[in-house]
């Protein structure tokens, strides 16, 4: 896992080097990337039975804009262990997201989100059509700003019997940019909620995020 | 005598026809003809002579050319004083004194050479010069002075002790500024300051210097007014910067949007962060982290309205204003100063013509 996770920070560094910041400051074009620890909590119910997993996930995240149009790309991956008897599972997930921002605090945004539990007894693949709303505020000095995400399952294709009733999430927290400079760093809390077979499952994921990254052009 | 006529009448014809030039030589050769007749005692013939003298050399009084004018002048003293001295041998003493007068009106410090005259004639010269009050004006040819800082000087020479009075005028008599009123027994210096009654420059034009003698009880006798050509130099002022343009100047409160975009926006956010997730899974036992950050992003959010509360000052604008404000103030005193100094700094030129003389009768 960590082989992985040093691969992807390599490649996110080797593209931010490729693109010539002065060339993205004068153009429509922005390009923001992260990299980003979370500590984890799982909460899976079926039946009777509850398990509940915690851990500490890694990740990046870039974001490539264009006038009002954007791309996110989301990628984190980890493990978690159980309070309980249960096994641990190693958990990655990833998203993109193609977002349209009609106001500039406003942002809607639809998407694939994937998510792999790998345990020893085999790997439950999880996949989502989301749509997303997401608003920015800023709270009294420009460089700190307040965000809300929320979304909606509006598709899905289990690894599992029972059948999706409902998915949705929300992300919040707190974006702190760097005056003049490009850092910015971010913490937020995290969880999307999934229920299954009317209510006979339920998958609870709680991530809280702190993120730090770097931002060019717009 | 007789034997004179003849080359007088030439002469006279002569000085009509002939130019300024040739009729000044004419002039100039009368007089020594009738200063030579004088000296051989003919003094009806001196007397012709040097009347012819006179009438001939008129026009060179008033030449524009001042060197030219004060060799005339003199030769036309000299004319007057010999022309006297005949007339007062000739018996004709009411014209000796008439001629003395005019002598004296053309040169008021006139004094006859006492040892080619005798004492019957200067005192008859004498006895003119104490009745006759006159003055004339000795004045540069030109001169140019700072208005305020320098002085025009004139002197005024006076025939003998009585008042007079001295002021600059428009050509049209009006009064500009008064230089002098007083005795004069000799000679008295005025000075102008190139300034008009109320402390202003003249316009530039021809004025004139006008002195006035006076009787005992102030009736005017008599006047001599000279030309004086004035041309003012003042220099272009600057114009006044335009003050800031109200887009250069930045708020000095705080504008209501922000703070409550902040305290909305934090409450909101901060609300929903604390809600929702409880909401969307109610059936399950979360953790704490989101009352962490709820809690965080609610008391961002007042703390930001609180910071950027509506109406409050905006010390860093207020100074960055108030900096613009002085500078444009800076720049608006520096040419203030800058334009005083050029309006204080006139020049004044100032050429004198030839002076007449206007007896008050003529006024």
């Amino acid at each position: 896992m960590r082989l992985m996770l040093k691969r992807s920070s390599l490649a996110i560094a080797a593209s931010l080097s490729a693109v010539p910041a002065a060339v993205l400051a004068q153009s429509p074009i922005g390009f923001t990337v992260g990299a980003a620890v979370s500590s984890v909590r799982v909460n899976s119910q079926s039946g009777v039975l509850v398990d509940h997993l915690s851990g500490v996930m890694a990740g990046g995240e870039g974001r490539l804009s264009l006038w009002k149009a954007s791309l996110d790309l989301r990628y984190f991956e980890g493990s978690a262990d159980s309070s309980g008897e249960g096994d641990g599972k190693d958990i990655v997930e990833g998203e993109a997201m193609l977002g349209f921002s009609p106001l500039h605090w406003l942002t809607v945004k639809l998407g694939p989100h994937i998510r792999s539990m790998i345990s020893d007894v085999g790997t439950q693949r999880w996949f989502f059509w989301e749509i997303r709303l997401r608003g920015e505020a800023t709270l009294g000095i420009p460089v700190l700003k307040g965000y809300l995400e929320g979304w909606n399952v509006i598709s899905n294709n289990l690894d599992v019997p029972e059948p999706m009733d409902r998915g949705q999430g929300l992300e919040g927290g707190l974006k702190l940019e760097s005056a003049g400079r490009p850092l910015w760093a971010r913490v937020g809390y995290r969880m999307d909620h999934s229920r299954m077979g009317s209510g006979a499952r339920t998958e609870t994921m709680e991530q809280l995020v702190a993120t730090v990254g770097l931002s060019f052009g717009r | 005598m007789i034997r004179y006529r003849t080359p007088l009448l030439a002469m006279a014809v002569v000085a009509c026809t002939v130019s300024p030039a040739v009729r000044a030589q004419t002039s100039t050769q009368l007089l020594q003809d009738g200063i030579r007749a004088y000296g051989d005692l003919e003094f009806e013939a001196a007397a012709g002579f040097l009347r012819q003298s006179l009438e001939t050399g008129e026009a060179e009084i008033t030449s524009s050319d001042p060197t030219v004018r004060r060799v005339r002048l003199v030769a036309r003293a000299t004319a007057l004083q010999y022309l006297a001295a005949a007339e007062i041998f000739l018996g004709y003493p009411d014209s000796a004194q008439a001629t003395f007068q005019e002598l004296v009106l053309l040169d008021v410090r006139y004094q006859p050479d006492r040892l080619v005259f005798p004492p019957e004639v200067t005192n008859v010269y004498d006895a003119v010069r104490a009745e006759t009050k006159a003055v004339t004006v000795r004045a540069p040819d030109q001169a140019e002075f700072r208005v305020g800082e320098q002085q025009y000087q004139l002197q005024l020479f006076a025939s003998s002790f009585h008042r007079a009075e001295a002021s600059i005028e428009t050509r049209g008599g009006t009064e500009l500024r008064r230089l002098y009123r007083g005795p004069i027994a000799d000679s008295v210096t005025v000075q102008w300051d190139g300034l008009d009654a109320n402390g202003r420059p003249p316009l530039s034009a021809t004025h004139q210097l006008v002195v006035t003698s006076l009787e005992t009880d102030g009736t005017p006798v008599r006047s001599v007014r000279l030309p004086l050509a004035i041309e003012v130099d003042i220099r272009d002022t600057l114009p006044h910067p335009e003050p800031p343009a109200d887009s250069l100047f930045l708020p000095e409160q705080t504008a209501p949007g922000p703070a409550y975009e902040a305290l909305a926006g934090g409450l909101l956010m901060g609300g929903m962060l604390l809600i929702m997730p409880g909401a969307l899974a109610s059936d399950t036992d979360l953790g704490g982290a989101r009352y962490v950050i709820g809690g965080a992003v609610s008391l961002a959010g007042i703390t930001g309205f609180l910071t950027r509360r509506p109406g409050r000052e905006i010390r860093a604008n207020v100074e960055a204003n108030a900096a613009l404000r002085r500078g444009w103030q800076d720049r608006m005193q520096l040419v203030v100063r800058e334009n005083e100094t050029r309006l204080a700094d006139i020049q004044l030129t100032v050429s004198a013509g030839a002076p007449t003389l206007i007896e008050q009768a003529e006024r």
